[in-house]
């Protein structure tokens, strides 16, 4: 066990190195670009992790190549595109509101829309059917009052 | 039984039933290839003894691009046909291999002890590998006459592949 946190200690410290390393030419404000840019791109070899987190070394690499165009004056916008025509959009972490995956975005508001709709329709039918069982059950007292008066003046 | 009201919840839910049918039809984890069609990216590496190569160098001839790597079991399995398919087709086909992830130490051992008809090149920083948009190794990739990227094949190489986009990059 201790010697598993040792090593998870060596690993955690080398990670920290390495990307220390790719970023020491770098400028305060051109590292958290850097790190901004690299927190939406997916790690190819990992969970669902951005290249910013990830240990692993595919993803230093794609990192330290971050910080090399950042370090060249390349724009964020270029730099992610860069990573498109590589990854496609399955490297974003987090989807464009372009093309098909608008719906992804569009959906589930028009789904909670749709939903909501429905629940104030069924609502007020059920309300209208009340409303409407209640007048039945009056007016069938009503039709009984006077057939019983009928009855009482036909058997004088 | 109410009908309109049936077709329109329908209606309602098929587009819900596409979208969860379409999500679920495609693997999350792999990556697209973006590459198809498009001109293959320029490299300009070390071959494993040394020599510079670059994509330049082969202008004109079919290439097959293999990433590996001497700790990748998969890549163990292919290896053999690679190196067959490397003799068989030597005057037509380019063969390169890109190690990946590795050392030239590891490679070399691995090649001594498997044989080796390929030209291998290091990637030292993966930057070849991105720019193919490699996410493990095996990865091949077809080229054609003309430098377009035709097929990517991730994962390991079967015969019946090798061969019909070996046929589709020599003809093209």
């Amino acid at each position: 066990m201790k010697e598993v946190k040792i090593l998870m200690t060596m690993v955690v410290v080398l990670f920290l190195c390495v990307k220390a390393q790719g970023s020491s030419a770098l400028s305060a404000e051109q590292k958290i670009k850097a790190e901004s840019i690299g927190a939406v791109l997916r790690c190819p070899v990992c969970q669902g992790m951005p290249i910013a987190d990830s240990p692993a070394t595919m993803a230093v690499e794609m990192m330290d190549l971050v910080y090399e165009k950042v370090a060249a004056g390349q724009s964020e916008e270029e730099i992610i595109n860069y990573f498109i025509g590589r990854y496609g959009e399955w490297v974003l972490l987090r989807p464009t509101t372009k093309g098909f995956n608008l719906f992804v975005w569009i959906l589930p508001p028009i789904a909670l829309l749709l939903a909501c709709l429905l629940i104030v329709y069924r609502a007020r039918r059920a309300k209208e059917k009340e409303t409407g069982q209640e007048q039945d059950t009056l007016a069938s007292k009503d039709s009984d009052d006077t057939i019983e008066a009928i009855r009482r003046e036909v058997e004088i | 039984m109410n009908w309109r009201r049936t077709w329109i919840g329908v209606l309602l839910v098929l587009p819900f039933i596409g979208l969860l049918a379409l999500g679920f039809g495609t693997d999350p984890h792999a990556v697209p290839f973006v590459l198809k069609g498009e001109d293959a990216p320029s490299f300009s590496l070390q071959s494993l003894e040394g020599e510079p190569v670059g994509l330049k160098d082969y202008r004109g001839k079919p290439i097959v691009m293999n990433f590996w790597a001497s700790w990748c079991e998969p890549c163990k399995l292919e290896h053999q046909l690679l190196q067959n398919a490397a003799r068989r087709f030597a005057e037509e086909v380019v063969f390169l291999g890109v190690v990946y992830q590795d050392t030239p130490e590891a490679a070399q051992q691995f090649l001594a002890r498997h044989g080796n008809q390929m030209t291998q090149l290091l990637d030292p920083e993966s930057k070849t590998a991105i720019d193919y948009g490699v996410s493990g190794v095996p990865e091949s990739f077809f080229i054609n006459r003309q430098g377009k990227v035709i097929h990517k094949e991730p994962g390991v190489l079967r015969p019946e592949r090798l061969f019909s986009e070996l046929k589709k990059i020599m003809q093209d």
